[in-house]
């Protein structure tokens, strides 16, 4: 059974005086659909201003969506009541790119473990110590370190703690949100090991947004390529990389720099940036940046159809290119 | 190496700006931070000198240091930074004003931060203009709208009169990058130019810093933790670890052969479309605080032997122009080496 359904899901936001125009919409999250099976990890790439991160708070039941359901463990999280709704929250946790700022500088990091904790049980003291003490220990770090502060970890400690308090709980799915963008290349090793080995240990679900894709690489059995609100490119279980064949994952893909300097990327590429497109209401999303388009794409909206097995694009010009495969 | 040597290699490979034992620390109530202790660094007309390093191993304030950014905050600098026979570290802040921005400039981390948002991007890079070069609030107009298009903004008048929070965080960017462009600069230090930026604008602004070193002949302080990006750009690569340079060398020579261990752990913990085990550095960076005699990276090293405990930092050269700072390749050592062979 799924863990996690994201039914056509939308949210737009209204903002006022804005760039040139009188007030204007942004659609952050349009008409998406997602699932997360238990135990597996999906990856969310895309650019800054795609949508990612408001479609992890949507999931994480911190912002309504306009429309569409979210069904978390076979219940519709935005139609059900307040208790209810802490009760499944209880297997929904996040960690967060800030990792300074998601806990308080005034009380020692046992108050943040414990808060959960202290939210859903009635644990006696010497219990709740003994948990956060696991706890601790889970992610690698030393048990004593509960009476210390924020301020006496550093960034990759910090983001330990982070992670710590996410699982008090045992949650089922955990959305990590760029929880590894802000931390150093052998610090990030550390938690992206740490992550993989959680999710085997515990047999947890995570939401890994990033918008780094060798991360999401290593660590995710599915991902997600999301551009202007909307999935583009989804591949499950895929083993080369090769396979995905969106051109804005290309794109993507292309923009990952070589590890040697033998390798060297071509960085002569034009500036192209994140642009919302004026008219939404015809043709693909991605026209305006897109290589391979073609008269059927200022028409018609792609939509996301599969290619192969576990492997769905939204993209006329693959369609045909499959097609002509299938006809051969 | 006698020192006419030095100074004649320096002549001939055009060096703009020389880092000589530059030492920077920090006394505080609990004891003398240690961020920089002696480190010497040669930055060439027209190559990019790349500095990787964890965060916290002094990186930063060496290039902050450069622009005199560090002393009215308490820090202790020692050394000299030899620019067009000035040295930068010993000038009062006025003549330092003289030169920042000038013949030596910075792009900074984030460019959100970086900017004044009560300020339009005209105000600021007429602001840098005006206060080197005596010309009309016209001319110094167009230069800046000439520089802004170099950056491949469109529309560079209207960009002119727009507030730095209309602006994306890769178009800000490269905002400042043209800023530190209009005076042409002999030296440009780029203090982890993309850490904020997403891939698809890092590939771009890397473009743009690669044209312009091709173009303009800019020496470039390239700072990053990231090794990809030192691997596309740099043409020489210093390694920095606990406010010591580790290792130094061409950057194939780095990437083909890494000799310090730590050099090796940082190229192996990058994922790299890969599913097996990334390996992590174990433990963390020691504190600057306390920083004993003996090896900084001791305690994390999986090749040490007795002899770390009490090795003294310096770069020993281990080949032209492969230079490292472990006891492993240290004179006795090699000698060892040969004995038992």
């Amino acid at each position: 059974m799924d863990l996690l359904k994201v039914n056509q899901v939308s949210k737009t936001f209204k903002s006022g005086h804005f760039f040139f125009s009188k007030g204007r919409v942004v659609e952050a999250v349009k008409d998406l659909s997602v699932k997360i099976e238990e135990g597996v990890c999906l990856g969310l790439v895309g650019e800054s201003g795609c949508g990612k991160s408001t479609l992890g708070r949507i999931i994480l039941g911190l912002e309504p969506p306009q429309s569409g359901q979210v069904i978390f463990q076979g219940k519709d999280f935005y139609k059900i009541s307040r208790q209810e709704q802490k009760k499944l929250r209880k297997d929904l946790q996040a960690v967060f790119q800030d990792y300074n700022s998601a806990i308080n500088p005034r009380y020692p990091v046992k108050m943040a473990i414990g808060e959960p904790l202290r939210n859903y049980f009635r644990l006696s003291l010497l219990e709740e110590k003994k948990r956060i003490q696991e706890l601790l220990e889970l992610v690698g770090l030393n048990p004593d370190d509960m009476n210390k502060y924020s301020f006496q970890f550093s960034g990759g400690q910090l983001q330990r703690v982070n992670i710590a308090r996410a699982l008090a709980l045992n949650p089922k799915l955990i959305v990590l949100d760029e929880a590894v963008s802000s931390l150093d290349v052998s610090v990030q090793a550390q938690i992206l090991n740490l992550l993989a080995d959680l999710k085997k240990e515990l047999n947890l679900s995570y939401l890994f947004i990033s918008h780094d894709i060798e991360a999401v690489y290593y660590l995710s059995d599915a991902i997600a390529v999301m551009y202007l609100g909307q999935i583009v490119e989804f591949i499950e279980g895929m083993s080369i990389f090769d396979q995905l064949t969106h051109p804005y994952s290309k794109k993507l893909l292309s923009s990952v720099l070589g590890p040697h300097p033998h390798f060297r990327t071509d960085l002569s590429a034009e500036f192209d940036e994140l642009q919302i497109k004026s008219d939404t209401a015809n043709g693909c999303n991605y026209i305006d940046r897109c290589n391979i388009k073609d008269q059927v794409c200022f028409k018609v909206k792609p939509a996301l159809t599969s290619v192969s097995e576990d492997h769905l694009v939204a993209c006329h010009k693959m369609k045909k290119i499959s097609g002509i495969q299938m006809a051969i | 190496m006698n020192s006419a040597k030095v100074e004649k290699e320096i002549m001939n490979k055009q060096v703009v700006l020389n880092l000589k034992n530059f030492q920077a620390h920090l006394p505080t109530k609990r004891g003398v931070v240690r961020a920089v202790n002696g480190i010497n660094l040669q930055i060439t007309q027209g190559k990019v000198l790349g500095l990787v390093g964890e965060s916290g191993c002094g990186k930063s304030i060496t290039c902050l240091s450069l622009l005199g950014l560090t002393k009215e905050k308490g820090w202790v600098i020692v050394g000299k930074a030899q620019m067009q026979g000035k040295n930068l570290l010993a000038l009062d802040s006025e003549e330092i004003r003289r030169i920042r921005g000038k013949d030596i400039a910075i792009i900074m981390q984030n460019p959100m931060a970086a900017f004044n948002p009560l300020t339009t991007i005209g105000q600021h890079f007429l602001e840098t203009i005006r206060s080197h070069l005596s010309v009309s609030e016209k001319a110094s107009r167009e230069m800046a709208t000439k520089y802004l298009g170099h950056v491949g903004l469109p529309q560079p008048d209207k960009l002119m009169k727009q507030y730095p929070f209309q602006f994306s965080g890769g178009m800000l960017q490269r905002v400042m990058i043209a800023i530190a462009l209009a005076m042409e600069p002999k030296v440009l230090i780029a203090d982890e130019p993309t850490t904020s930026l997403d891939v698809t604008i890092q590939r771009q602004i890397l473009g743009q810093l690669a044209r312009l070193k091709e173009k303009a002949r800019t020496g470039m302080l390239l700072v990053s933790h990231d090794l990809g990006v030192i691997a596309q750009m740099a043409d020489e690569v210093a390694v920095m670890y606990c406010g010591y340079i580790v290792e130094r060398a061409p950057v194939e020579q780095l990437f083909n052969n890494p000799l310090h261990p730590y050099t090796r752990a940082l190229l192996a913990s990058k994922p790299q479309m890969q599913k097996k085990p990334l390996q992590a550095i174990g433990g963390q960076a020691p504190s600057l605080l306390n920083l004993d005699v003996g090896c900084p990276f001791l305690e994390r090293c999986n090749e040490k032997n007795r002899r770390c405990s009490h090795y003294k930092q310096k770069l020993i050269q281990y080949d032209h122009k492969h230079w490292v700072g472990c006891a492993k390749y240290s004179a006795e050592q090699r000698m060892l080496n040969h004995g038992l062979a």
